[in-house]
Order: structure tokens, then C-alpha cells, then sequence
């Protein structure tokens, strides 16, 4: 909401100063985002009385040398090309040489003297738009105020700031300048504006009737007749403008106005053109539609609230006026609606057709239905000053009217929740600053009644919060509660993956954090389904519109756009949320925590021609993962399908103890191609939770301080042999002596037959208590040479 | 034994002693031992003639001969230790070492700036004394409005427009939360009180610009007991923010509205660029402050909502947007670079 400053001290009679009105609505809840002062420029613009003009001599265009007297009885001729100016003894807003104006587009510039088509001009005539007071640019501004030389800066409302105060859904009541400023007097112990009890006058009645009281509560009619329509005052044009609204005629400026002084929507009817001269609020009609002032022909439904006359439909209540009945330049006949509506059901109407307009804005935050009637008499009496129309009927409709509403409060309750002393006077004092009325009960009660313009406050609680504003938020002193242990097992996950976050950074991969939301094709890409796959009924675009059903899907798309960086090299991990159907008991999807790593381009190499990576290094990543977080090895195995994004040659089901965890694989080479990519490319995705730490604490080992002794074995092996069954052969038949058994080397080719290769393998034997003889190893190293023939046809070499 | 047997081994010493000096390697040191010292070598077979000698010669023979064998050994040695002293001297006068050339870098992963942000405010908060929940991201609209209090056909959902998910049992609808503070509404479904939690997680609403990403991480917090004040609210944000951004952060408490809560608050902090003295701030635009926790006291149609008696007890909720603080901490301009992932984006921060 933009609030003008200086409107704000004319409510108040009081000037606070820019900077502690701001300050102090900013801290109770009315924050000031932004103080932008206006006019400033309009100091080097001043009043000037026209003396004489005469058309320009020699250009072919209409244009008017003008003689102006700025205040000091000189006589300056500028050169003109507005169509209206005034005869002699008319007042204009003089810019002078050196005077800076507003451009067409908005842009500020200074004034040179410089000769339009040969005549020399000492300064310009100025339209309202050239000095920023309004958007007319037709002419220029004729003013009927301001004494020759003053500056145009000291006109009403010519300088202001401009205050942009972030009003929160609660506070529909500082949708307004009285508003705001009743809520500010408060905050800085000013007098509130007095409160507007003005009462009907004695006129005839006014056909209207309302058939759904519960959508309108109250809806005050008023005839109005002998108006002229016309343009409005300057100082009128400008505040509207200046505030964001656009001035229409001097009717509309007027409803428009009100609402920006008191927040009460009013709508202006031209009362010739309502069918039988009369209104009803219903609901509308199947089928029925209307063609609001925009110009649109909106459907209706059942669920709106309209104003109807005789005809039909003629507005949608609270949100839009229609066509037909709009005031026009003949309208003498006026029908001025002041209501109070439901705020859910115009809320649910303006979403409906998805409009929202200042009149909807805040009925949905709720009105004053209190104050229709002096809201109503305030537009007609600025009605009567400006379009000449007076009251000739009224008509108002207030079934329900009530008591203001009472809420009680125990006074200890205050300092109770605020955590400071609160003495009863303050909090009385406090809620009266603020248009309650006080009555207390007994020395611990007092029953408040709240204003009419509070619908947000209807308990004790909210009575406190009002306390705690008027006293001031920030004075409260930081205090800490006392403490107390945490409760025992209810850190798991989210520690857990701190953990886990921590060994994959230490493996080396950048962590990366992606939407959960996806392209279908990016599933497509690695073969998954986007059909099973949860899509959101409202995504922002397609391409993030489905429910990730993996981690790799996003993170194999950001490979793709790293390379076309031409980054190749990819070391990243993710940690995060995955969903699936089918869905649980609590009606939620399958929602679990994986973790995913992905390794692209070469493999670290120094100074040398670099290699691909491979499913080995995935594997060793994995390896030492699963160690370092559930504290067990991982197995791999190739039980079960491939996943749909593996290679079916390079892939591994991975284990934690008995329990699958996830796969690990290339990129399948078609995948690798619909995703546009250069590989090589090795993923991995596990559930986080199969990584928790599994077993008892493992103790630790008093290594042996007995030597070590090594053996070599080389054996040639079909390519199609297990290695790590002929490791487990190895190690279990060199027996408990035989600490590990290692892989050192593998060979390909020379004279080995075809689909053969030799692994050499490192034997480390070591007893706890003595050194080993040669003897006694080269036996076990031989036993495990023979059992690796038996069982795996493996050839010493 | 004769003077000419004693002469030619004083010769043969001479010579080895020359030999071994005139070493300029292994290789030629090795020719030279075995040459004098190896199996056929010189001093060698002079030791195996003995037998042939007769039995008075043998001693003094031998012993002589033993000598000299000592003698050459020695020499050897200590042309040995020469030529390593040598080939160390060499070694050490090479040209150095280019420092310039790149190391073998051993690279550690970065965690996310977001999660390095969020796991630094979550641990703040467990060093105060508050246990981690949390929940799920997919989650029921009555957890995520209805049972925090949120009015059907209200302006305050406007804050909060929400992602559904399609397809689902229309009974119970389904959105992608739009905060965090539905695990507010879980732990006290599950948990009598007293409560002290923070909850950190994804959260989603339909925004998509330079500050507001369709998915961002908050931190919710939740502290209920019996007496629980808006002071203490005060009391232990300004600890945490004292921890995280240091003792003697300035903060402003002012008030303002979040349906769950009544008072609703929340707490800026002087801007940490700036410190509030220039107008023309990017970071603060001018205001001097950062709009970081919006906070309050539990409302207690919450508490009624989660059956906990809104008569005796009494709490503070709160919550942070941790992607704005590591924009500020990392002094990223658009939010969405976050999650981009670009490498060289992660690399720089």
C-alpha cells in the first residue's frame, strides 16, 4: 500500500517527521519498505501569470509565443505548443532556463535556453505529466491556485513522500490513510483522528434490497442528483496519481479517493442507466454473464455475489463494476453503493476469474462495516464540492447490526506471554490509544471492546499482541528459557546424512542440490518411466512438472550442460528426496533418502595422456562409502535386473549386510547418447538409510609386532573367472596365517591364450606370536596355488 | 716368510688402495673388489694356496695375506662410502625441484553452500539445546495449512502457493510443502510437551526470480513448555544469531503476522555489509537491515489443533530462509544459481 506522507498529517494534525513515522510503523507491523520523496524537482518550477500571446511567426506548426510574469513583474517569452493556453491573467507553471522537467519517457532533464523554429525561448510552459503531478499531457497545466512566483513545490500535495508500507493479510484495516495513521498515533502517543459519527440525513428511500445478507452484511444506497461530470481538481488528479491511481472523472476520483482515505471500496452507478432505477445484491443466475468495465464479458456462477437491477447483473460485488451502469460524461444521476461483504466469498469470486482490484484487495482483508454510513456521507460530501450533486435519497440495509464485539483479558496474561511486567494501566492505555474501549472488570479482568476497523482482533491473545506492539517489540529484553536435556534418540537422520555428507566430500565429490521436480524427458533419457512416475498438478513449465523417482535423472542433465561448458570432468554426489507411488496409509507417496554419485570425463591423472574413469573407481568410492558409514564392507553382486540407466556389462547390485542398497553402473551407451553426452559415464545410487551404522561397535586390534612375509602368486585365469572367488579361494585356503590377499597386477596378451589374462597376487602372512619360517609359508602359498587349479582352472605362471 | 712375499703384498695393497681411489663408481668399485677380493680374485687365491705351504709357513703366510685382505676391504668400503658421498653431493647440486609444476592435487568435495549453511544453523541450534526433527516434503494440505491455523479463503494463503500433487486420492490432498513448519504440526501430534526442536528441509511455492526459487531450504523451530515467553523468543534467536554471525550482531525485533502465530514477529539483523551506514546498499537497500526469521508466539488454535492445552502451555515458533543466508554469505546475486550446480559455480564458492 503507498501512503502519502502529508496525507497522514493532515489525519493527524501532527508532523512526526518522515523518519520516526516510518521507524515506528516499521517496528508495529506496518513495514515502511521504502520513503520516497516526491516533488523535489518542482522547486525551480514556479506560477507565472500569463500577460499576453501572440502565435508564433514563422513556424508552420501551431505554436504560441507566450509572455509570462513569474512574480517579479518581468516579462519572459516562451515559445508554446500546448492548445490551451489561458487568456491573459491566467496562472501556468513556469519552468524556467536551468529548472529541471520530467521528458516523455519519464526521464528527468534540465532546460537550456535554445530558440524553437528561430524565436528564443526563456524557459517552458509545463503539463502535468512534464512536472510529475499527474499523467495529462494533452496541455498544459492551468492552475486556479498558487500566487505568481511561488513555487510550484509549496502547491497542496505537490511535495510529499511517498511511504510503500507492506501491509499483511491480517491488517486490512491499514489499507487506508485513516488507517495507517490511527494505528501511528497510537504508536507515537498522538492524538487519534477523532472518530466520523455523521448520520444519515432525512431523505427519501432508495430502491435496493439485499436476498443474501450473509454475503452482504450491510449496503448503504445513495441517490445523488444535479452532478456534473468533469475532470478533477488538480490537487485531486495529483494525490490520486501520485499514489498509483489513475484519474478518471471527478465521480470516480471521488469513490477513489475515499477508498485510499477510510479503505471502503465504493462504487458510483449511473442511476439513468439502471433498469427500473433500483438494485438488488443476489447471487447470480445459472448462465448469467457480465461485462465488466474492462470490457470483458465474464460467466457467472452460482457461488457470486452481483448487484443486479431490473435487467441483470450490473456488478460483481465487491470486485468489479460492469459496463452498462458505469458513470459517463452525462451521467447526472448518481447511485453511490457503500457495503460490506463477505471476504472469503469475494475472495473466492475475484480467484475464480482471476482478477484482483482494490476494491477486492480489501474486502478480502476485511471492511469497516461500522463506518459505511460516515464513509458514505464523506463521498458525498466531496461529491457535492466537486460534481455540484446532493442527496436526494438513501437507503440503508444493516440486518444484523450489532454490539462492537467484547473480548475479554486478565491483565497478568500480558506480561504473562510478552515475558516483562506489564502494569494493567499500560495495557488499558495501550488498547484504548488504539480505539478500544476499556471496562474493567474487577483489578485482574477488564472486558475490551474492539473498533469496528479491527476484525482481526477477537481474543485474549490478539489484546496482547496490541499491548506488545503500542510498547514496542524491540524494547523487550532477550531472556533464555530455562534449559533441559534433548530428548534421547531423535537425531538420527538428519545426522546420519551429515555424516554421510561428510565422507563423500572427503572422497572427493562436490555436493550438488537440484529441484525435485523434473523433465519427463530427462527421465526418458535413462529409461525410466515418466508414466510411474508422481507429476504435479500445477507444475511452472513441463520440464518441471514430474516428481523425481531418482536422483540420477537431474544430475545426468547437469553433466549435459556442463560439457556443453566444456566441462567435462564430473565429481558430484547428491543427498535428497525421492518419491513413488504406491502411496501409504497416510495417503502420502513413498518418499525415501537416497544418495547418489556420479563420476564423468578422465580420471585424475598427473602429467600424463588421462583415462577414462570406470566402473572401478565408482566401485572403490562405493567401497569405501559403505565403510566409513555403515562400518561393514559392501558386497556386489549381479543378482537380479539391471537398472533401466546401467550399463547391462558394468553394473552391480551393491549390499550392506544382507540388505540391498542400490546399484552402480556406466551409463548405458543408449542413454549416454539420448542425453547428448561424451562419456565415459559411472553412476551410483544407494538408499541413505541402508548406510547406517549396522552391528556393535567394532573393537579395536593390537596389531602383531611379528614381520610380515610376502608372497607372490601369478596365475593366468580365464577372463571370465571371478577374481574375487579366486581371492576368497586364496585367502581362505592360506588360512588364518594369511593376513591379506591383494591384487597387484593384471596382463593381457604375450603368449596367454585368447579370453585368458594373469593376475599376480600378494600374499601377506604373519603370525601374532612368532616369526614364520619360509618353509611353512611356501606350503600354504603351494596348497593355495593347487586349490585355485581345482576350483578355477587357474594356470601358475 | 721372505722380505719378497711382504713386499709384494705391500705392492699388491698399494694397488688396491690406488684401484679403489681410482673408483668412479659402483660398477668399476665392484670390478676392482672382485678383482682383488672375488672368488678368483688376487688376494683370494693367494688365501687358498695355504695348504700347499709347508706347515711353519702357514701362519705367518696367512696371517699376512689376512692383513692385506683386511686392508683391501676397507678400501673398498671406504671408496664405497666415497662414491655414495660423491653421488649424494651430486644429487643434491641438481637444478631444484619446479615448484610451478602443478602438484598432484587430492581434491575434497565441497558440500552444497545451502547445506554448509543449513548443517552450520542446525548445529548452532543443537549446541542450545534443541533436537533435529523431520518430515516429510510431500505432505497433506491439513498438516500444511489447515492444522496450523490457516484461514480457508484467506489473503495469507496468497504467501503460499502451493505445487499439488496429481493423481492422488482427492479425499486427502496432497501439496509439496510450502514450509517447513508442518513438522510443527507432526512432532506435536507425536510428542507430548515439552518440545525443543528445529526442523530443516526443502520447501516449494510456485515462484520462480532472481530472489525466489520454486524450491528453497528453511529452518523451523519449535519450543514449548509451560511459561514460555516473547522475550525468551528474543533471548535465544539473539543467541543463535550471536553464535552464527558473532557476539554483538545488532537485531531489531519488530512485530508482524504469520497465521500460526499470535504475536507474530520477526527479527532483523543490522546489515552485515554495510552495517547500516550506506544509503545506496545492495545488500540491505539502504534499510540497514536483514529480513532473516520471521517468528511468534504459538497460536493456540495450534495448540488445539495438535491437542495440547493452549491454557497451560506456551511456545515459540520460528523460521529462517537459509538459501538468503548463504546469498549472503556467498554474495550470490541470483538464487537460482543455486541450484543450477554449474561446476564452475560450485567451485567458487
Amino acid at each position: 500500500m503507498r501512503i502519502s506522507y502529508q496525507w497522514l498529517v493532515e489525519l493527524l494534525g501532527a508532523d512526526p517527521g518522515v523518519e520516526a513515522a516510518a521507524r515506528a510503523l516499521t517496528l508495529g507491523g506496518l513495514e515502511v519498505e521504502e520513503a520516497v520523496p516526491v516533488g523535489g524537482l518542482l522547486r525551480g518550477v514556479c506560477v507565472a501569470v500569463v500577460r499576453a500571446s501572440r502565435p508564433h511567426p514563422s513556424s508552420r506548426q501551431p505554436l504560441t509565443l507566450v509572455t509570462v510574469d513569474p512574480g517579479d513583474g518581468s516579462a519572459l517569452e516562451v515559445v508554446c505548443g500546448a492548445p490551451n493556453v489561458p487568456p491573459a491573467g491566467g496562472r501556468v507553471a513556469l519552468a524556467r532556463v536551468g529548472a529541471t522537467v520530467l521528458g516523455r519517457d519519464g526521464a528527468p532533464f534540465t532546460l537550456e535556453a535554445r530558440p524553437v523554429a528561430g524565436v528564443q525561448s526563456h524557459g517552458m510552459l509545463c503539463a502535468e505529466d512534464e512536472l510529475g503531478l499527474g499523467t495529462d499531457h494533452d496541455g498544459i497545466l492551468v492552475l486556479d491556485e498558487g500566487a505568481p512566483g511561488d513555487s510550484v513545490a509549496s502547491l497542496p500535495g505537490a511535495a510529499d513522500t511517498l511511504l510503500e508500507v507492506n501491509v499483511t493479510p491480517n491488517r486490512g484495516d491499514a489499507l487506508s490513510h485513516l488507517g495507517v495513521a490511527r494505528d501511528l498515533a497510537a504508536l507515537l502517543g498522538l492524538r487519534r483522528p477523532p472518530e466520523d459519527a455523521r448520520a444519515l440525513p432525512p431523505v427519501g428511500p432508495v430502491d435496493v434490497q439485499v436476498l443474501d445478507p450473509a454475503r452482504c452484511p450491510r449496503y448503504l444506497g445513495l441517490r445523488l442528483e444535479g452532478a456534473t461530470v468533469r475532470r478533477s481538481p488538480r490537487w485531486l488528479r495529483t494525490r490520486l496519481h501520485r499514489l498509483g491511481v489513475r484519474p478518471l472523472s471527478n465521480v470516480v476520483d471521488v469513490t477513489n479517493y475515499v477508498m485510499l482515505e477510510r479503505g471502503q471500496p465504493l462504487h458510483a452507478f449511473d442511476l439513468a442507466r439502471l433498469e427500473g432505477a433500483r438494485l438488488e445484491v443476489r447471487r447470480a443466475r445459472e448462465g448469467e454473464q457480465l461485462k465488466t468495465l474492462e470490457g470483458l464479458t465474464r460467466a457467472l456462477s452460482t457461488e457470486d455475489l452481483v448487484i443486479a437491477d431490473g435487467e441483470g447483473a450490473v456488478a460483481l460485488a465487491g470486485v468489479l463494476g460492469g459496463e452498462r451502469s458505469g458513470v459517463s460524461e452525462g451521467t447526472t444521476a448518481l447511485l453511490l453503493e457503500c457495503a460490506a461483504f463477505d471476504p472469503a466469498g469475494v475472495r473466492r469470486t475475484a480467484r475464480r476469474l482471476g482478477v484482483h482490484t482494490e476494491s477486492s484487495h480489501r474486502f478480502e482483508r476485511g471492511t469497516d462495516a461500522r463506518a459505511i454510513a460516515a464513509n458514505a456521507l464523506r463521498a458525498a460530501e466531496l461529491l457535492g464540492a466537486l460534481t455540484g450533486a446532493a442527496i436526494t435519497g438513501a437507503r440503508d440495509l444493516w440486518p444484523g447490526e450489532a454490539p462492537r464485539r467484547s473480548v475479554p483479558l486478565r491483565f497478568a496474561s500480558v506480561g504473562a506471554l510478552l515475558g516483562v511486567e506489564v502494569p494493567p494501566e499500560e495495557s488499558r492505555r495501550a488498547l484504548e490509544a488504539l480505539g478500544c474501549a476499556v471496562t474493567e472488570v474487577d483489578d485482574a479482568r477488564c472486558e475490551v471492546q474492539v473498533p469496528g476497523w479491527r476484525n482481526d482482533l477477537s481474543r485474549p491473545v490478539d489484546l496482547i499482541e496490541e499491548v506488545g506492539r503500542v510498547r514496542g517489540f524491540d524494547t523487550l529484553p532477550g531472556t533464555l528459557p530455562p534449559t533441559r536435556p534433548a530428548r534421547a534418540g531423535s537425531r538420527g537422520d538428519y545426522h546420519h546424512r551429515k555424516r554421510l555428507r561428510a565422507a563423500l566430500c572427503a572422497l572427493g565429490l562436490d555436493e550438488a542440490v537440484h529441484y525435485a521436480f523434473v523433465a519427463p524427458r530427462e527421465l526418458l533419457a535413462l529409461g525410466l518411466d515418466p508414466g510411474a512416475a508422481l507429476r504435479l498438478t500445477n507444475p511452472l513449465s513441463e520440464d518441471r512438472s514430474v516428481l523425481r523417482p531418482s536422483l540420477l535423472p537431474r544430475l545426468v542433465a547437469g553433466i549435459g550442460q556442463a560439457q556443453r561448458y566444456g566441462e567435462d570432468e564430473a565429481r558430484l554426489f547428491e543427498l535428497g528426496s525421492v518419491f513413488a507411488r504406491p502411496l501409504g496409509d497416510d495417503g502420502l507417496p513413498q518418499e525415501r533418502t537416497r544418495v547418489a554419485l556420479v563420476l564423468g570425463g578422465p580420471r585424475d591423472a598427473w602429467l600424463a595422456r588421462p583415462q577414462g574413469v570406470d566402473l572401478y573407481d565408482m566401485k572403490g568410492l562405493v567401497e569405501e562409502l559403505v565403510l566409513q558409514t555403515a562400518g561393514v564392507p559392501a558386497g556386489f553382486d549381479r543378482d537380479g535386473e539391471a537398472p533401466p540407466w546401467a550399463h547391462p556389462r558394468a553394473f552391480a547390485r551393491v549390499t550392506v549386510g544382507e540388505r540391498e542398497a542400490g546399484h552402480l553402473g556406466a551409463l548405458h551407451p543408449d542413454a549416454l547418447e539420448r542425453a547428448g553426452l561424451r562419456g565415459p559415464v559411472v553412476l551410483a545410487e544407494l538408499l541413505a538409510e541402508a548406510l547406517t551404522e549396522r552391528g556393535a561397535a567394532t573393537a579395536a586390534r593390537s596389531p602383531s609386532r611379528q614381520p610380515a612375509v610376502r608372497r607372490d602368486v601369478c596365475l593366468a585365469l580365464a577372463e571370465d573367472t571371478a577374481v574375487g572367488a579366486v581371492l576368497d579361494t586364496l585367502k581362505s585356503v592360506a588360512g588364518p596365517l594369511c593376513e591379506r590377499v591383494t591384487l597387484v597386477d593384471r596382463f593381457v596378451g604375450g603368449d596367454l591364450p585368447e579370453g585368458h589374462h594373469a593376475l599376480t597376487f600378494g600374499l601377506t602372512f604373519r603370525a601374532s606370536d612368532r616369526s614364520l619360517q619360509d618353509d611353512e609359508v611356501d606350503r600354504l602359498r603351494e596348497a593355495a596355488v593347487r586349490e585355485a587349479r581345482t576350483r578355477h582352472g587357474a594356470v601358475q605362471r | 716368510m721372505s722380505d719378497s712375499l711382504s713386499d709384494a703384498l705391500a705392492a699388491l695393497e698399494a694397488e688396491v688402495r690406488a684401484a679403489c681411489a681410482a673408483a668412479r663408481d659402483d660398477n668399476e668399485l665392484r670390478q676392482t673388489a672382485a678383482r682383488y677380493l672375488g672368488v678368483s680374485g688376487t688376494l683370494t687365491r693367494l688365501l687358498k694356496r695355504i695348504p700347499e705351504l709347508p706347515g711353519p709357513e702357514r701362519k705367518p703366510f696367512g696371517q699376512r695375506v689376512n692383513a692385506a685382505k683386511v686392508a683391501a676391504e676397507a678400501c673398498v668400503a671406504q671408496a664405497h662410502a666415497r662414491l655414495r658421498a660423491e653421488a649424494r653431493e651430486r644429487e643434491l647440486a641438481r637444478p631444484a625441484a619446479d615448484v610451478t609444476l602443478p602438484g598432484r592435487r587430492r581434491k575434497v568435495g565441497r558440500r552444497h553452500p545451502i547445506q554448509r549453511v543449513l548443517e552450520e544453523v542446525v548445529d548452532t541450534f543443537v549446541g542450545l539445546g534443541f533436537d533435529v526433527a523431520e518430515g516429510p516434503e510431500a505432505e497433506l494440505s491439513v498438516n500444511n495449512f489447515d492444522r496450523l491455523g490457516f484461514p480457508a479463503d484467506h489473503p495469507a494463503m496468497d504467501m503460499h502457493d502451493s505445487f499439488f500433487v496429481a493423481d492422488l486420492d482427492a479425499a486427502a490432498r496432497v501439496l509439496l510443502r510450502t514450509h517447513t513448519s508442518t513438522v510443527q504440526v507432526r512432532e506435536m501430534l507425536s510428542h507430548p510437551p515439552p518440545v525443543r526442536v528445529v526442523a530443516p528441509g526443502a520447501v516449494y511455492r510456485r515462484d520462480d526470480d532472481v530472489t525466489h526459487s520454486p524450491m528453497f531450504f528453511q529452518l523451523e523451530g519449535l519450543l514449548v513448555d509451560e511459561g514460555v515467553t516473547l522475550s525468551q523468543l528474543r533471548g535465544v534467536l539473539e543467541a543463535f544469531l550471536g553464535r552464527l554471525l558473532g557476539e554483538g550482531v545488532k537485531t531489531r525485533f519488530r512485530a508482524s503476522y504469520f497465521p500460526f502465530v499470535e504475536p507474530g514477529a520477526e527479527l532483523d539483523v543490522g546489515c552485515l555489509l554495510c552495517r547500516g551506514e550506506d544509503a545506496s546498499c545492495r545488500v540491505c537497500k539502504g534499510t540497514g537491515w536483514l529480513e532473516i526469521l520471521g517468528c511468534g508466539m504459538v497460536d493456540p488454535v495450534v495448540f488445539s489443533n495438535v491437542g495440547y492445552d493452549p491454557e497451560r502451555y506456551t511456545g515459540f515458533a520460528f523460521g529462517m530462509g537459509i538459501d538468503r543466508l548463504a546469498m549472503l554469505r556467498y554474495r550470490v546475486p541470483d538464487i537460482r544459481l543455486l541450484y543450477e550446480n554449474d561446476p564452475r559455480f560450485l567451485a567458487s564458492v
